[in-house]
């Protein structure tokens, strides 16, 4: 690619930048969208922003896209402060939930129309809209309207008019939730590899947290316009530092089960009306420590094994439903009331009604403050040799 | 229509028939009128389809009254107003449906720029004149334009904030962010995007100014437009009824010309704008 590379008037060349956010904060009114926002993208890093509608991940691209105006903080891109550029300036590409295309221009407009703005040369223009056409396979669309071309042709054509001039960052809000289920696993792939090819700084906004794993090397989760964690995929999915990340990450999300601490015989019991669970040694010394009478326990579902037979070390549940998807079984069971989800490989399934007991590893628990929501200091499993 | 029966058919094209003649009936006698000599004209009872059609009407209007003058007057009237009144009322518009302006101000300027057309024009006419006869527009076509531009604006703006808020800011922000300036976005995404609304406002403004009467009577005497030579037929001591009728033929045929060249954008541009605005 950067034997293309061009000189963009106005602008600097399409060399890939680092992106900062400095406290940034956003307030609608009285309305706090995002608050206090730190965090660092690193050169050619995909970053993915997590959460829920409405958490001011999107909010967030926007400002950096210059489309927002910022009430406080820095925002960085490479070493130039750009709160005050206008979006022209700022030398960044986006790709929009709609595609937003310009449905009066053919796809060749559409692809040049970032190049003509930049006064480029006629030939120039053609050759490299040529170029990316063929590159995101819509070489033989250029004559058409937006609305003669179906979603995914369209969701090329706004790539394509993304990466057509270079950019130092490009900046992707939700831009597969417009395809249909199929399409949208195979352009996440596409999107990686060109991502990767490219070597251009990415955000990418979603709250889709299957495509947050698959396409991040980091990401950062939000919910109501604070940042909670930021990290790889893996680290965070492995250590939610709280109740929220815990529950966002994974499908089915993680179960947790808010039970009472009782000290009795030197030892630490969850307990519940009908739950009495040893707390592993490992854990109890942070559960002491911070003093709980109540604490929160998660697990995830596939760390859950399933027995039919009484164990004193496992949690007593009674099965509520089963769901056969094919290849796996997701048991959704009730202790003491609280849900508990448990994912097992297809196989002989229990009836619903059964009781059965859920037991896991020590190093598969997560443990949180049910009031603050935070996970317990150093309650981190220890990483597992095998998924390191 | 599936499953409606004809009769329910028949009746419906027999509703729209009787509707389009009552509609249409007195521009048929206005043409039917217009090519009766004076005989005809006063046969009692007056005959349906005229019997010795005479092109007189229209040649003493146009060679000994110079209608011709009459209508280049009105063109350039309402071209000025047309023109002027689309370019400013919509850029108004646009900045009122992007922009958010502190305090609710867009509602306020939105409802302030109305009461333009609140109160009766007679009442601006006096002061006008005076302002005119001060700045030298008047008797002048352009200065004409300009007060037709002026009682139309908001007309303009309210039709046209609805297209501009049709277009999706989406489409707007990604040529903000490919690169371009306000203004770019504005001539090669929104216009574009807007322009049945802009022909829609466009045309009814034209008709509007072609229309008018009584600024174009008092502040352009000099060089009057066809309404004014329209209604001079009836003057102090007889009714020229011939030519009065070939008048408003000739006044009528260029605007409907002009509708018909434009029709597809203006039904359109009228059914879309509507359903937002």
């Amino acid at each position: 690619m950067t034997a293309t590379a061009l000189t963009l008037t106005g602008a600097r060349t399409g060399q890939s930048a680092p992106v900062s956010f400095e406290q940034v904060t956003k307030k609608y009114g009285n309305v706090l969208a995002v608050d206090n926002l730190t965090l660092s993208v690193e050169n050619g890093e995909l970053m993915v922003l997590l959460g829920p509608s409405g958490c001011g991940k999107t909010t967030s691209l926007r400002m950096l896209a210059g489309l927002e105006k910022i009430t406080s903080g820095v925002i960085r891109i490479g070493d130039v402060v750009v709160n005050d550029l206008p979006p022209r300036s700022r030398n960044i590409a986006m790709v929009f939930q709609s595609y937003a295309l310009y449905s009066h221009l053919t796809v060749f407009e559409n692809l040049a129309y970032p190049l003509r703005v930049r006064k480029l040369k006629k030939d120039e223009i053609k050759r490299r809209v040529q170029e990316v056409a063929e590159r995101v396979q819509i070489a033989d669309l250029l004559d058409r309207k937006p609305r003669e071309i179906s979603g995914g042709q369209r969701q090329r054509v706004a790539l394509g008019r993304a990466i057509i001039r270079e950019p130092s960052v490009f900046l992707m809000d939700e831009p597969l939730s417009n395809l249909d289920a199929k399409l949208r696993l195979h352009m996440r792939g596409e999107l990686k590899r060109f991502q990767r090819d490219l070597a251009t700084t990415t955000i990418y906004v979603t709250h889709d947290q299957a495509e947050a794993m698959t396409l991040a090397d980091r990401v950062a989760i939000m919910n109501k316009g604070v940042l909670q964690q930021v990290g790889p995929p893996r680290e965070v999915y492995r250590q939610p530092v709280n109740m929220f990340v815990a529950g966002f990450l994974g499908s089915p999300p993680m179960n947790f089960l808010t039970l009472d601490v009782q000290a009795e015989e030197g030892q630490l019991w969850l307990t519940g009306p009908n739950v009495r669970y040893p707390l592993p040694p490992e854990q109890a010394a942070a559960v002491r420590q911070a003093s709980l009478a109540r604490l929160a326990l998660g697990v995830r579902p596939e760390h859950i094994t399933l027995s039919h037979h009484p164990d004193e070390r496992a949690i007593p549940a009674e099965v509520y439903l089963v769901e056969d998807l094919g290849n796996e079984l997701l048991v959704d069971t009730r202790v003491d009331g609280q849900q508990a989800v448990i994912r097992i490989p297809a196989g002989p399934a229990p009836s619903i009604g059964d009781r059965i007991w859920l037991s896991f590893s020590p190093a598969d628990l997560h443990l949180f403050d049910p009031t603050t929501e935070a996970r317990l200091p150093s309650t981190s499993p220890a990483p597992r040799a095998t998924l390191s | 229509m599936a499953g409606e029966s004809r009769i329910g058919t028949l009746l419906r094209y027999a509703g729209i028939a009787l509707v389009l003649a009552i509609v249409l009936f007195p521009v048929y006698w206005m043409i039917n009128m217009s090519f009766k000599d004076t005989a005809e004209f006063t046969a009692r009872p007056p005959t349906m389809i005229v019997k010795r059609p005479t092109w007189e009407n229209y040649r003493d209007i146009l060679i000994s009254q110079g209608f011709d003058r009459y209508a280049w007057n009105s063109l350039l009237t309402a071209l000025t107003a047309a023109v002027v009144a689309v370019t400013v009322g919509s850029l108004m518009a646009y900045a009122l449906s992007r922009f958010r302006l502190p305090k609710n101000f867009n509602y306020h300027l939105l409802f302030t720029i109305l009461t333009v057309r609140m109160f009766p024009p007679i009442l601006s006419l006096i002061p006008l004149y005076y302002i005119y006869k001060q700045i030298g527009l008047l008797d002048t076509r352009f200065g004409l334009g300009l007060i037709h531009a002026w009682v139309e604006v908001p007309l303009v703006v309210w039709m046209m904030i609805g297209f501009f808020r049709d277009i999706p800011r989406d489409m707007e922000e990604a040529a903000l962010v490919d690169g371009d300036t306000r203004l770019g976005v504005l001539r090669k995404i929104a216009v574009p995007l807007a322009r049945p609304g802009l022909a829609a406002t466009f045309i009814l403004v034209f008709i509007s100014s072609w229309n008018e009467f009584l600024f174009a009577l008092i502040l352009n005497s000099r060089n009057q437009t066809l309404p004014i030579a329209v209604a001079g037929q009836i003057t102090q001591f007889e009714i020229r009824y011939g030519n009065l009728m070939a008048a408003g033929v000739f006044a009528t045929v260029p605007v409907l010309i002009l509708a018909f060249l434009t029709q597809r954008h203006l039904t359109r541009g009228l059914t879309v704008g509507g359903v937002t605005g």
